[in-house]
């Protein structure tokens, strides 16, 4: 392997000053909204005691470094809080909508990267041509459009006026009663493979085609982008030149040897997407009902629900953390010259 | 060495469209090389050698625009074959840069481009004969430890070591001319001999006419059976190494000569040609060095002198020697 344990370790290591750094922002920048949580706490008809005695409760009398010391200790073992709104453990809650979330994310990064390279690759060959053009045009469009109003467009188009496809929720809650269906890691693709139910695979294959590809519009134009202009670069260079003057068939120069050189920036460019990628999927999961991590974060953020909000945040801030150490994995994986 | 010229260049003249204006980057050059000769092209930056190497290699950048010219190698005027015929010539024409470090693509193993290039060149497909091949070949080029090199990436290799490299694969697939174009500026002095060395013993042994491009007239001189001068995109002198050192006849020639620091006189104040070249943009009416021309005369600014013969094999384009031919 190009890497050493010890760069992992370091990783992890700067991990949890990021996570601590976070949870440092998101719970200040929470607490410095003017809103009374504890009046959703206590219901709508409580009484001021009652709203008194959520306030204690909550730890909301106490200053506010006081409350984060407290929220950290609690984090630390485990214990990200009650969702105000759900009345849960956040740390379940998150745990049950983060697998729905990356399964979308993943499949959304898959047709990005897949599709985007490919057509970054036609584009540098046929450059200047009136299909580059028109790939150049479209991935600008593509990757200016705000996704939830793509997501509400495709939703009406796809779903509703086409029926192509179902365009709400992860699978159909009677097919999952009628099979006896039972989620086991989450992935529901995956799940429904293991237990050989075809009727829940192909269902919630159909759910998330529309979703995934919403959320794959922002970085498969930035692939398809960044593919077409380092492949053109790549092409100019001396190394390619030598191939050509040795007499390599085209073949072999474009997909063994530039492909390789090209896809790594475009692999750093996908990872440092992820961050935009989870905002986006904030919306395509509020539009398509999607019970996510970015659905659940979208609810409590309008009902006030600090602690599912930190826990959202901080999910997300480990798994940028993550992709982007495993993207500079695949870095050292792929270029010799790059040790870590 | 035979006489038989293995490569005839034509009036060559070549274009270059850049965003303002275009750059008339060669003139007019005629040249040929003899079977198993070493012909060097030496010139300062901008005199438009490395663009004469790149056209007979057929690696000339997008934006160049061969106006005129034929460029005959073995009988088959290259300028003028599809670029699908290239790979189907059997005597190729081979080019080694100045960069040995950004010729071999960095992600890949030695060993993996210089078998791919042996696969479809010899058309091997065992993959244990294409090694013993690539073996034999870096080898040849006097390499210590193949086996190791063969494993190595490019860049866990020093740039000497880079340089045999490519001059192994680009053997491996069989050349009847090779032009090299500075292939030892960006390396050691020390190596720089060794590599020159390495050239003329392949030369003989895998029968190679050389089309050396150099700014340095000493390794020129070094190297070559015959030099031709070049500036500005013209031919401006042409002779046999021994004549032209012991004989320079254009102001230019000589000027470069002299700059050649001279280690026998301590102290002595390093030459230079005054000025600079010409906005290639615009070449000039008469004479391409008049401007830097000590002898220059209304008739060089008017007139262009024409390339003769003015001694036996040893061609010159000055005015200064109009009069009197061979």
């Amino acid at each position: 392997m190009p890497f050493s344990r010890e760069y992992i370790v370091k990783r992890l290591i700067l991990l949890v000053f990021v996570v601590l750094g976070v949870l440092f922002i998101t719970f200040i920048i929470t607490r410095l909204i003017p809103a009374r949580p504890e009046l959703l706490w206590a219901g709508p008809h409580a009484t001021i005691e009652q709203i008194e005695k959520a306030r204690k409760q909550l730890h909301l009398d106490k200053p506010v470094y006081v409350q984060f010391f407290l929220y950290l200790q609690d984090f630390i073992m485990g214990n990200w809080g009650i969702s105000w709104r759900t009345k849960s453990p956040v740390f379940t809650d998150v745990l049950s909508t983060l697998t729905a979330t990356l399964e979308l994310v993943i499949v959304a990064f898959f047709i990005a990267f897949i599709v985007g390279v490919l057509t970054g690759v036609i584009a540098a060959l046929k450059k200047y041509s009136w299909i580059d053009d028109f790939i150049r045009i479209v991935t600008v469009i593509g990757a200016s459009i705000p996704v939830f109003w793509l997501a509400l467009i495709v939703q009406l188009v796809f779903g509703n006026w086409l029926g192509i496809l179902p365009s709400a929720k992860r699978v159909d809650e009677w097919i999952v009663i009628v099979t006896g269906f039972k989620p086991i890691t989450g992935f529901y693709l995956i799940d429904s493979i293991i237990q050989g139910n075809l009727a829940v695979f192909v269902d919630a294959l159909k759910r998330i085609i529309l979703p995934a590809l919403v959320l794959s519009t922002y970085p498969f134009c930035l692939s398809a982008r960044m593919t077409r202009a380092v492949m053109i670069e790549v092409f100019s260079e001396q190394h390619v030149k030598s191939l050509i003057a040795w007499g390599l068939p085209e073949r072999t120069i474009l997909f063994k040897y530039s492909l390789k050189n090209t896809i790594v920036p475009v692999i750093a460019s996908l990872g440092l997407s992820f961050g935009y990628t989870i905002v986006g999927a904030f919306m395509v999961e509020l539009v398509f009902v999607w019970p996510g991590i970015g659905f659940y974060a979208a609810m409590s953020l309008l009902s006030f629900d600090y602690p599912a909000v930190i826990g959202c945040v901080i999910t997300v801030a480990i798994f940028y953390c993550i992709i982007n150490t495993v993207v500079d994995l695949i870095h050292s994986i792929i270029d010799p010259r790059v040790r870590l | 060495m035979t006489d038989q010229p293995i490569l005839q260049v034509e009036n060559l003249t070549i274009d270059y469209v850049v965003l303002d204006g275009i750059i008339k980057a060669v003139r007019n050059v005629s040249f040929t090389i003899n079977e198993g000769e070493v012909v060097c092209l030496v010139g300062e930056s901008g005199s438009g050698k490395t663009t004469v190497g790149l056209a007979i290699s057929r690696a000339l950048p997008e934006n160049a625009i061969i106006r005129e010219g034929r460029i005959i190698f073995k009988g088959r005027d290259l300028l003028n074959l599809e670029i699908r015929d290239k790979s189907t010539i059997e005597d190729k024409v081979m080019m080694i840069f100045q960069d040995p470090a950004a010729t071999l693509n960095p992600l890949f193993k030695v060993g993996e481009i210089f078998s791919d290039v042996i696969k479809h060149h010899l058309k091997l497909s065992d993959q244990l004969k294409i090694r013993e091949k690539a073996l034999e070949f870096l080898k040849a080029v006097e390499l210590p430890d193949p086996e190791r090199i063969f494993n190595s990436y490019p860049h866990e290799l020093s740039g000497g070591m880079l340089q045999r490299v490519i001059i192994a694969i680009t053997l491996s697939v069989n050349p009847k001319l090779l032009i090299a174009d500075e292939p030892t500026t960006m390396l050691d002095v020390t190596l720089q001999a060794q590599i020159l060395d390495l050239l003329i013993n392949l030369k003989k042994k895998f029968g190679l006419s050389i089309l050396f491009i150099t700014h340095n007239l000493s390794i020129a001189a070094e190297i070559g059976d015959r030099i031709i001068v070049m500036y500005g995109g013209e031919i401006v002198e042409e002779a046999s190494s021994e004549e032209l050192l012991k004989n320079p006849l254009h102001p230019y020639t000589k000027g470069l000569l002299e700059c050649i620091p001279k280690t026998h006189i301590k102290y002595s104040k390093l030459k230079s040609i005054p000025g600079m070249i010409f906005d290639l943009r615009n070449p000039p009416l008469g004479c391409v060095f008049v401007d830097r021309c000590t002898e220059a005369t209304d008739l060089c600014r008017k007139d262009k002198p024409r390339l003769i013969e003015f001694l036996k094999n040893h061609k010159v384009a000055c005015h200064l020697y109009r009069g009197s031919t061979k």
